[in-house]
């Protein structure tokens, strides 16, 4: 108990356009790359170059880790189904993700990077709600994608997926 | 168009606008908006997205682009989730579609009812003959006729290619990767709960113990191929009694099984022992898991020693029992509450781990919503069994594991605590289980520490500035307790004196009426 007596140790981040963020090391650590990262180098006091994450992101996903700081690793049930069914997502997170799809984007993109498994999952299942229940003309408008399908190419689609329809 | 054309003017009252009818108004046409970022993200994560979404969000994803059709098709196939009355549909477009006879996970989910069957639709010919000519290409024409020997029955044309377990026997051949299975167990010998309800029991137990998973010719298909099997334990619908006493011993490929304990169980004709659990597991199994544990999870597990004593699983390495309640509760149900039986199991575990080298984790969850957490069974019963069922209560009630609060000797033994620890832990529940438990704790010379002192240190909020646990890991639990029961403590304050003093000014102005009234 007296080891951790002192300041809570932290890191220096230099993100993709050099802004050096400074965060607490088990903060960082809800991301496996900064983890093993630190593991490999040891920690020297360097800062650590993350090229692929642009400031406003990266203090966007800190946030998220320090709110999930604590939350214990996912159990092995969560992952058993490879479908899962549920896209309920926590009231903090929720509001965490309201945000324009650029910058929704921008967190998924950097959540696989940093590889943090529960923030891809928040970001995956926000963007799943968004699909949910909607035409594909719906789902065109909501992401502003092109039709490039032939009617022909439409009919065989409907025939292909007929099956699964109703479940 | 036509303004004086009254059924036109009836039409436009119900207009059925799109939902997103406003984005054609408000936003500038696609060419002028920002550039669709989805598809800016790679296919592993487009993927990713589409494991959350339903088969119906799915297949209209797949009309949306190109891009989006692949990642959406793919994604119908991990696993694929057959409705009950998709099958015939799903080998149909299989066998026009080679490059789809490469899945590898079905799940059929509800499946095989016989009331299911009339909702399957009616095989074209020309397709039946096409899957004739696929099936006699694969496995040779032999399998055909048996696939439809054994499906005729009593009447040819009726049930010929109408049949759900037929379409899954076709599908099993045409796709020969088909190594993940998911299925739901059908109602008892395929009846519905009503008649179920009104047989006696010697007629449930014939059923039960020659109900089978699947029919014949389709086990026969499964168990040389199956390399993973999921029953799951919450049904789509009611199915009625789900007790079976399935033998998965001809599962000759079998490496994971997933399934509820009442498969294991059967209702016996001994009426003073209304259950009995049988255990029978394939050859190459490595993984079990139980989901759904019932008060047999005792005699499962020591049948689980038997089966591995015998040789008849050598290769198992994991045993995953899922609880429905949380670690206490799913400890005494497993133990029946019963000392003896804490140290009989225990006995079981270590043997199983240190002969066989199996594993058993408990997976529990302290309310129905919560994630479920794991813990290793051995330890946590290490600890049960050293600990009184009081201080298990109060582990239980913080949401704890009970390894948390074990005392341990210097060797990291478990040990009972003493008289003096175990009062300093009933009375300060407002401090982690952890310090209390830990090794160099002592617990005569913490008694006269303040904290320790008065249960609810935090109710003299001058001493807990923090300062005490300044920099260990409690500091920030105990910060808060200070700050909610100081809150508290305001509030009840106020509304503890306000209702004092009226009652002291009415009696006042009641002993002035009286005493007025008495002049």
């Amino acid at each position: 108990m007296a080891a951790t007596a002192s300041e809570p140790k932290k890191v220096t981040l230099t993100t993709s356009d050099n802004a050096d963020i400074s965060v607490e090391r088990e903060v960082a650590e809800r991301s496996i790359l900064i983890k093993n990262l630190l593991e490999d180098i040891g920690d020297n006091g360097d800062a650590i170059p993350i090229p692929n994450v642009n400031e406003a992101v990266m203090k966007k996903v800190l946030e998220w880790c320090e709110q999930h700081r604590k939350d214990p690793p996912a159990s092995q049930d969560d992952d058993a189904d490879s479908r899962k069914k549920s896209t309920d997502i926590d009231e903090w997170d929720q509001k965490f993700m309201q945000v324009d799809q650029e910058m929704l984007f921008e967190i998924i993109l950097a959540a696989n990077y940093l590889d943090i498994k529960a923030l891809l999952d928040v970001g995956c299942k926000t963007v799943a709600n968004m699909i949910k229940g909607k035409s594909p003309d719906e789902i065109r408008k909501t992401f502003n994608i092109q039709n490039d399908f032939t009617p022909e190419e439409e009919d065989q689609i409907r025939r292909e997926n007929e099956w699964a329809e109703d479940r | 168009m036509d303004l004086y054309n009254p059924t036109n003017k009836t039409a436009k009252k119900v207009t059925v606008r799109d939902e997103l009818w406003y984005l054609d108004y408000y936003e500038a046409p696609w060419h002028l908006k920002p550039p669709p970022r989805i598809l800016e993200l790679p296919n592993e994560i487009l993927a990713a997205i589409a494991q959350f979404a339903t088969n119906r969000d799915l297949c209209h994803l797949s009309l949306v682009s190109r891009r989006m059709r692949d990642v959406a098709q793919s994604a119908l196939l991990k696993p694929a989730r057959i409705p009950h009355n998709g099958i015939r549909k799903f080998v149909e477009t299989l066998a026009d579609r080679p490059d789809l006879r490469l899945i590898k996970e079905v799940d059929l989910g509800d499946f095989g009812c016989d009331q299911h069957d009339a909702g399957l639709g009616e095989c074209a010919p020309e397709m039946l003959e096409k899957l004739e000519r696929l099936v006699s290409d694969i496995k040779g024409d032999e399998q055909w006729s048996k696939l439809i020997k054994e499906q005729k029955g009593g009447d040819y044309y009726k049930t010929y290619g109408t049949d759900s377990s037929f379409f899954l026997a076709v599908l099993l051949i045409i796709a020969p990767n088909i190594s993940t299975l998911s299925v739901e167990l059908r109602p008892l010998a395929n009846m519905t709960t009503t008649r179920l309800v009104s047989l006696s029991s010697p007629e449930i137990w014939m059923l039960q113990v020659h109900g089978r998973l699947f029919d014949e010719p389709l086990t026969h298909l499964l168990e040389d191929r199956l390399e993973e099997l999921t029953i799951p334990a919450n049904t789509s619908c009611f199915k009625g009694d789900h007790l079976r006493n399935i033998s998965f011993i001809n599962f000759n490929t079998l490496k994971r099984l997933n399934v509820p304990m009442n498969v294991f169980v059967h209702h016996s004709i001994d009426a003073t022992n209304p259950t009995e659990l049988e255990i029978r597991l394939p050859q190459k199994l490595e993984y079990l898991k139980i989901q759904a544990c019932n008060r047999l999870a005792f005699e499962c597990i020591s049948s689980l020693l038997d089966c591995l004593r015998e040789g008849q699983v050598s290769k198992l390495r994991q045993v995953d029992l899922s609880f429905q309640g949380c670690l206490r509760s799913s400890l005494v149900l497993l133990c029946h509450g019963e000392a003896p039986r804490i140290d009989k199991l225990r006995r079981i575990l270590r043997a199983l781990a240190s002969d066989y080298r199996c594993k058993v984790t408990a997976y529990t969850r302290a309310y129905l919503l919560s994630k479920y957490e794991a813990s290793d069974l051995l330890s946590e019963l290490d600890t049960y069994a050293n600990i009184p069922s009081s201080e298990a209560w109060m582990i239980a009630t913080k949401d704890e594991q009970f390894g948390d609060a074990i005392m341990r000797k210097r060797d990291g033994t478990p040990r009972e605590r003493t008289k003096a620890e175990r009062e300093l832990f009933c009375r300060n529940q407002h401090i982690s289980t952890a310090l209390l438990s830990s090794p160099t704790f002592d617990a005569t010379a913490w008694k006269k520490a303040k904290p320790f002192e008065n249960p609810f240190p935090f109710i003299r909020g001058d001493f807990f500035d923090g300062s005490f646990f300044r920099g260990t890991k409690y500091t920030k639990m105990s910060f808060d307790e200070k700050g909610k029961s100081r809150k508290c403590k305001e509030k009840s304050g106020k509304s503890g004196r306000s209702p004092r003093s009226p009652k002291r000014g009415v009696r006042k102005s009641l002993e002035g009426r009286i005493s007025d009234l008495i002049i």
